[in-house]
């Protein structure tokens, strides 16, 4: 159980750490703002309360440090310096690598103590209070999970109390500060002047207190006036004794509740037809005071019910990511067999069965979407690294970049933004150290200053496209083909467009940077960056305009787990192939072949389309029937014919990963089950077609 | 220090001005000369009215001791308001305090507004 809570503070403390660093990022840019800095102190606090209750000691006395810092910043002692955000970015990472279950031995205690003694030494000597305060809070703190109580207090003190040294008014003052708070001092027992005792305390308070503390913080407020008080503390919302319902009691039951009236008083009053608050004041029989209360009580607790019921509506279950890719198998597993029954229902041709069958379908497939739509998770939380990514390389290249994110909102399996993080990384870091010049040279070219990436996320269709985007120098073309052509990439007598020339940049050894930096520049970045999304089944372009900037588009599909496809098949074997990149299927007959003149083209509406067939690639012996199926496909903007025997029909593809032997297998990405408990592979559309290239190139410079 | 001041205005109404810190340490000699101005409002036939614009500090003491005086007032029926607006101090302390009300108590006639009441 306890390493249970363990695991579940490690991901709060995960997520907590992830907003502490934008907020980090924030208050960098915006100093003075109090808001921020009260969020980095409440992240801290909460990593150092939760820490030490689930025995994260370490973590705790470390955070503690820290905590003592921005409680300072926060009185307004201490000022937020470029060397507090840095110290904090680090003692950010020092904490993530103390949470590091696999670190644990690998965290470098040498330097946290480091940044401990650095935090202690930002502290002003003189001042010890502020870390007092500090515990205070933390030990007076009951609840601190977020749940509210509305109390109904009656504070009576001693009418000498003035002798004991206790003013009123700050006990008021302290109970104002637990939470929201409507005070009425009620003064029905103040005499007049000449019967005055001047230094007679004659009101007493009725409270409405709304607060996530628990009942003993109330009590703790006249601890020292114990015996001088008649407290009356009733929890009127909150915790179980809420009913839930917004619209609470009406003023006169608030007031029979209290013991403000009675109910025969109340019953005769009721009987007259004004409102009842009018009624109760013109009647005299209830002070004004008790009904200011009453309203009060009305509104606070009608408020805090509906902020509650707001918050339940956006509740949350945190469920861990196994179980759900293990929901995402079982789904797969029954989209095949919903196949399969699909496949016999038809077979058997019983009208009962096949209305069945299709029943099972459609919610098949709403049991699918919805289950797929449980891995999405929002772009943005990779986003947020990069910030501080951009941040931390551009201090130490020297320059000045901004990054400008869009479309965070952008949501993708969560897998897919897993195995994106690190392709990303390579093409803003390239960005970064190739793409943004240096302050001078930027002025020099009429540019401003500082440089901007843009990161960007969009839909389109089952994709998401992701663009990179900095307005620095662009690529030079002069010296991506020289380089190219040492590498023996190219040879110089190659004519190659700009277009054709980018994409080079993506050959494996390739890298144009005269230095080798700790940044880029060890030529193996967008060689890996362009497996990398290739492995995610999507493709990446590169558009530039020298002196103006680089464009990097990458689409990746939504998601790695099910594909709408297209099932063919040739021979006995049968292949699926996604449906996105399928534009239409044509037949193809002899005359078609003779035509062409044995050459591999196919005219369709007056265009030559070249086309691959498979049979042949593939070694698939026996014979070819004699109208054959061409697959017109459309990738990169170029159409090319995949030939098969023949189209089965649109396939619900569940993405089976080839064994560890098959995995360099060319042209194929996967497998699929299929209803009848056959394997078709699925076919890796790109790679095929980039082979059949290789081969044309081959078979005429040779 | 409590300065009192108490003055005889053109319109004929007594005004009762106070000075400095108000709080309970001030309070015999306050309830003293409000009882005083009271008195002489009653028996004078004038109103009398309350300058609160110069208090720089007040406590719950003397807010209660002022809804004493307003109900005393009203039981020997002089009118008692205030003189011009009170300083900051004193409204931030009738609403901190919990004194601000939206009617008046069940002592205030009909024709005469409550102390405590916000407009």
């Amino acid at each position: 159980m306890l390493d249970q809570q363990r695991e579940m503070f490690r991901e709060e403390a995960a997520e907590l750490l992830t907003e502490l660093e934008e907020s980090l990022l924030e208050l960098e840019e915006a100093p003075d703002d109090q808001e921020l800095v009260a969020k980095v102190f409440r992240a801290m606090h909460t990593i150092k309360g939760s820490g030490a209750m689930f025995g994260f000691d370490e973590v705790a006395a470390f955070t503690h440090e820290v905590e003592t810092v921005y409680d300072l910043v926060r009185g307004g002692t201490m000022q937020v310096t470029q060397d507090l955000i840095n110290l904090s970015l680090a003692a950010r990472d020092h904490i993530r690598g103390l949470l590091d279950p696999a670190a644990e031995e690998g965290v470098d205690r040498v330097a946290g103590n480091a940044l401990v003694e650095q935090f202690k030494a930002l502290v002003p000597q003189a001042d010890p209070p502020a870390a007092q305060k500090t515990r205070e809070v933390e030990e007076n703190q009951s609840g601190g999970d977020g749940e509210s109580w509305t109390y109904r207090i009656r504070m009576k003190l001693a009418e000498n109390i003035v002798f004991s040294g206790t003013r009123p008014d700050s006990l008021i003052r302290e109970l104002s500060d637990l939470g929201a708070c409507r005070i009425v001092a009620q003064t029905d027992m103040v005499p007049l002047l000449e019967d005055y005792a001047p230094e007679s305390l004659y009101v007493y308070w009725d409270v409405v207190l709304t607060t996530d503390r628990g009942v003993n913080a109330i009590r703790d407020v006249f601890i020292f006036v114990e015996d001088d008080v008649e407290l009356k503390i009733d929890i009127i919302d909150g915790g179980d004794s809420g009913d839930g319902d917004v619209n609470y009691k009406r003023i006169g039951e608030i007031l029979l509740d209290r013991g403000d009236i009675t109910s025969e008083e109340l019953d005769r009053i009721l009987g007259e037809s004004k409102p009842i608050g009018q009624k109760l004041i013109d009647s005299k029989n209830v002070d004004p005071g008790k009904i200011e209360v009453a309203l009060y009580e009305q509104e606070m607790v009608r408020a805090s019910r509906a902020q509650r019921q707001s918050q339940e509506a956006a509740a949350t279950v945190r469920v861990p990511a196994d179980r759900l890719d293990r929901l995402v198998d079982l789904v797969g597993e029954m989209v095949t067999i919903q196949s399969r029954m699909s496949q016999t229902a038809i077979g058997r041709d019983d009208a009962d069965l096949i209305s069945i069958a299709e029943e099972v379908e459609r919610l098949t497939d709403e049991l699918r979407d919805n289950t797929l739509s449980l891995r999405m998770l929002p772009i943005g939380t990779t986003f947020s690294k990069f910030k501080r990514l951009v941040r931390d390389l551009s201090q130490e290249l020297g320059k000045e970049i901004e990054l400008v994110t869009a479309g965070a909102e952008t949501e993708l399996d969560k897998t897919v933004i897993e195995k994106l993080n690190d392709p990303l990384v390579h093409l803003i870091r390239n960005s970064i150290d190739h793409g943004i010049e240096a302050p001078q040279i930027r002025v020099t070219a009429g540019k401003k200053r500082h440089g901007t990436i843009r990161l960007a996320a969009i839909h389109s269709g089952d994709s998401v496209i992701i663009e990179i985007n900095d307005d620095g120098a662009g690529l030079n073309q002069e010296r991506i083909r020289a380089k190219a052509i040492e590498k023996g990439i190219i040879s110089d007598q190659d004519q190659l467009g700009p277009q054709d020339l980018y994409q080079l940049i993506f050959a494996s050894g390739f890298s144009t940077a005269g230095k080798v930096t700790g940044v880029s520049g060890r030529g193996v970045g967008m060689d890996v960056v362009r497996r990398a999304i290739e492995a995610l089944r999507g493709t990446i372009n590169i558009d530039s305009n020298p002196g103006v900037g680089t464009t990097i588009r990458v689409q990746i599909p939504l998601t790695l787990a099910i594909i709408e496809s297209l099932l063919v098949g040739i021979g006995k074997e049968r292949y699926v192939l996604p449906l996105a990149l399928v534009e239409e299927c044509i037949e193809l007959t002899r005359n078609h072949v003779h035509e062409a003149h044995g050459r591999n083209l196919v005219r369709v509406r007056d265009q030559l389309i070249p086309y691959l067939p498979l049979r042949r690639s593939f070694a698939i012996g026996g014979d070819q029937p004699a109208i054959e199926q061409v697959v017109i496909t459309c990738f990169e903007g170029q159409r090319v014919g995949l030939v098969v025997d023949r189209v089965i029909g649109e396939h619900q593809t569940v993405i089976k990963p080839l064994g560890r032997i098959y995995r360099d297998a060319q042209g194929i990405s996967g497998a699929t089950i299929l209803g009848d408990g056959g394997v078709a592979l699925i076919l890796d559309v790109p790679q095929l077609l980039a082979g059949a290239e290789d081969h044309e190139d081959s078979n005429h410079s040779s | 220090m409590l300065e009192i001041h108490k003055e005889t205005a053109s319109d004929g109404a007594l005004v009762l001005r106070l000075t400095g810190a108000a709080t309970v340490e001030q309070a015999e000699p306050l309830r003293q000369a409000l009882l005083d101005a009271v008195q002489q409002g009653e028996q004078e036939h004038k109103p009398l009215r309350l300058d609160c614009a110069q208090v720089i500090e007040i406590d719950s003491f003397i807010l209660q001791m002022l809804c004493s005086a307003h109900r005393t007032a009203v039981a020997r029926q002089v009118v008692m308001v205030w003189d011009g607006r009170p300083s900051s101090p004193v409204m931030g302390m009738i609403r901190e305090a919990g004194f601000l009300r939206h009617a008046g108590c069940s002592r205030c006639p009909d024709d005469q507004r409550c102390m405590w009441c916000e407009k």
